[in-house]
């Protein structure tokens, strides 16, 4: 029976409303005919709703001729009619064929290139670019990526790599980076040396290991001044060259200034923020709001993210997230102290970025000059530091 | 015309052959009190909401009730479903 049921519903039934006085008759009829009816209510006297298939429709029409029976059709059922309902609807239809085919179009092309580097030098940008050179760029067709190929060709252009693996799913192609250790440079053993300095400084110890030494501890050196010389002279041998090697220890200076007018503008976010949305397809960008933004003046942040379907399947469209934030100007006073510790603070951050170990700073020197309107810092850090770098003899 | 069997000749009886299968006996399936079953019936004489009178081989089932609807009508059962409140059995008079 529920065999039966599922067949008909996949060949189609109709919900019919019979009405007559001989309703009895007519169901047995139909029983005689082997007609399935099913789900058969009972509205009022004379009046029956129940559930055919559709072929035995046809048949049902002798019967209610001979029982005097009205046969009306309240709605049509099963998957037939569905496709009949989607035959009409040719646009929809158009359509959906459309998207389906454009969707596996689309899934024949690279459209993200995730990189992901194991190291801290390696630059994401750096990496896209040699991959693009050698075949892997956005919008290529996935058939004409030969993975390994393209792996090869990047570890031969590029000696920092270690490995590259490159997966592709979906649209998504995964390309792994390893960084290589740096080899240390190998200078060559039979090049003759001098030590020269490369900082500005005042020695405190020398030592050569081989070579002279061409200044005293206590002595300033300016920078390109010659340390250890790469030449022995003797007595009875003459000159010799050598490869010069030591040790050279100074305190280097560092100096940067910092400035501080006692009336400045400073800017501060207010904390309001507006969110604006673009699409961004290849070049073309379309704009999705139309008004300019509320604030009069506000920072811009873009943000690009790139539209996926399933977890791996990236499309070609590029959602742009625009993010103001409203900022105002506001003017600030200094006094004379305060102006003060703001230039020191002012050039402290720009020296920090110069010093490479700050626990071998030892002394810090501050220099205040105020003027009219405003406050000059002049910071001098003294650091210990090992200074000097090989340099080729020319003859 | 089908032919009216009441009884199972004695080679049926030794094999156990199902009552409502080898003699024109109707079976009458009762589940719960809201589903009831007529298999071997003959036709339905009367259907309305609170009555159903259903002719059999033997006499007349006549089912009473609310909400009767008959959920399946096959050549060989018929099933009722609704509350059903009470359950007459006439047997037709012999001649």
């Amino acid at each position: 029976m529920f065999i039966k049921l599922v067949l008909n519903y996949i060949f189609g039934y109709l919900n019919i409303n019979v009405e007559g006085y001989f309703i009895e008759r007519f169901i047995n009829m139909c029983r005689n005919q082997k007609i399935l009816l099913w789900g058969m209510k009972r509205k009022n006297s004379s009046f029956i709703s129940c559930k055919i298939g559709i072929k035995d429709f046809k048949r049902i029409r002798k019967i209610t001729k001979k029982t005097k029976c009205k046969v009306e059709i309240k709605n049509k059922k099963g998957i037939p009619f569905i496709f009949e309902k989607y035959k009409k609807r040719k646009i929809f239809l158009l359509m959906m064929c459309i998207i389906i085919g454009s969707l596996i179009i689309l899934s024949q092309f690279v459209w993200n290139i995730e990189v992901k580097i194991n190291g801290s030098n390696l630059k994401e940008e750096d990496i896209i670019n040699t991959l693009n050179e050698n075949g892997l760029y956005i919008g290529e067709r996935k058939n004409n990526i030969d993975v390994k190929e393209i792996i090869n060709k990047v570890r031969l252009n590029r000696s920092d790599i270690s490995w590259i693996g490159i997966e592709i799913k979906g649209t998504n192609a995964i390309v792994q980076v390893v960084e290589a250790e740096k080899k240390p440079e190998i200078a060559n053993e039979d090049d003759y040396c001098n030590i020269v300095s490369n900082k500005e400084g005042k020695i405190l110890k020398i030592t050569a290991n081989n070579g002279t030494a061409m200044v005293k501890p206590g002595d300033v050196v300016k920078e390109g001044s010659l340390l250890i010389a790469g030449w022995i002279e003797g007595k009875y041998t003459g000159t010799r060259f050598v490869r010069a090697d030591g040790n050279v220890e100074a305190n280097v200076w560092y100096t940067e200034t910092g400035e501080v007018s006692l009336e400045e503008k400073s800017i501060e976010k207010t904390g309001n923020t507006e969110k604006k949305y673009a699409l961004k397809i290849n070049n073309f960008r379309i704009n999705l709001y139309k008004k300019l933004s509320n604030f009069e003046k506000y920072d811009t942040i873009y943000t690009s993210k790139k539209i996926k379907i399933f977890s791996n399947f990236y499309l070609p469209v590029e959602l742009i997230e625009c993010n103001n934030f409203e900022i105002q100007e506001k003017n600030v006073k200094y006094s004379v102290d305060e102006a003060k510790n703001e230039a020191k603070k002012r050039a402290e951050e720009k020296l920090n970025t110069q010093v490479e170990n700050k626990d071998n700073i030892k002394n810090v020197i501050v220099n205040y000059e105020v003027e009219k309107d405003k406050v000059k810092a002049e910071v001098t850090y003294e650091v210990f530091e090992n200074i000097g770098t090989n340099e080729k003899i020319v003859f | 015309m089908v032919k009216i069997k009441k009884n199972r000749n004695k080679l049926e009886r030794i094999l156990e052959m199902p009552i409502e299968v080898t003699t024109s006996n109707p079976k009458i399936t009762i589940l719960g009190f809201s589903e009831l079953m007529v298999e071997n019936y003959k036709g339905i004489i009367e259907y309305e909401d609170y009555l159903i009178k259903i002719n059999t081989f033997i006499g007349i089932i006549i089912v009473e009730g609310t909400k009767l609807d008959l959920n399946q009508i096959t050549e060989n059962d018929v099933v009722i479903n609704g509350d059903i409140e009470k359950l007459y059995l006439e047997p037709a008079e012999e001649d």
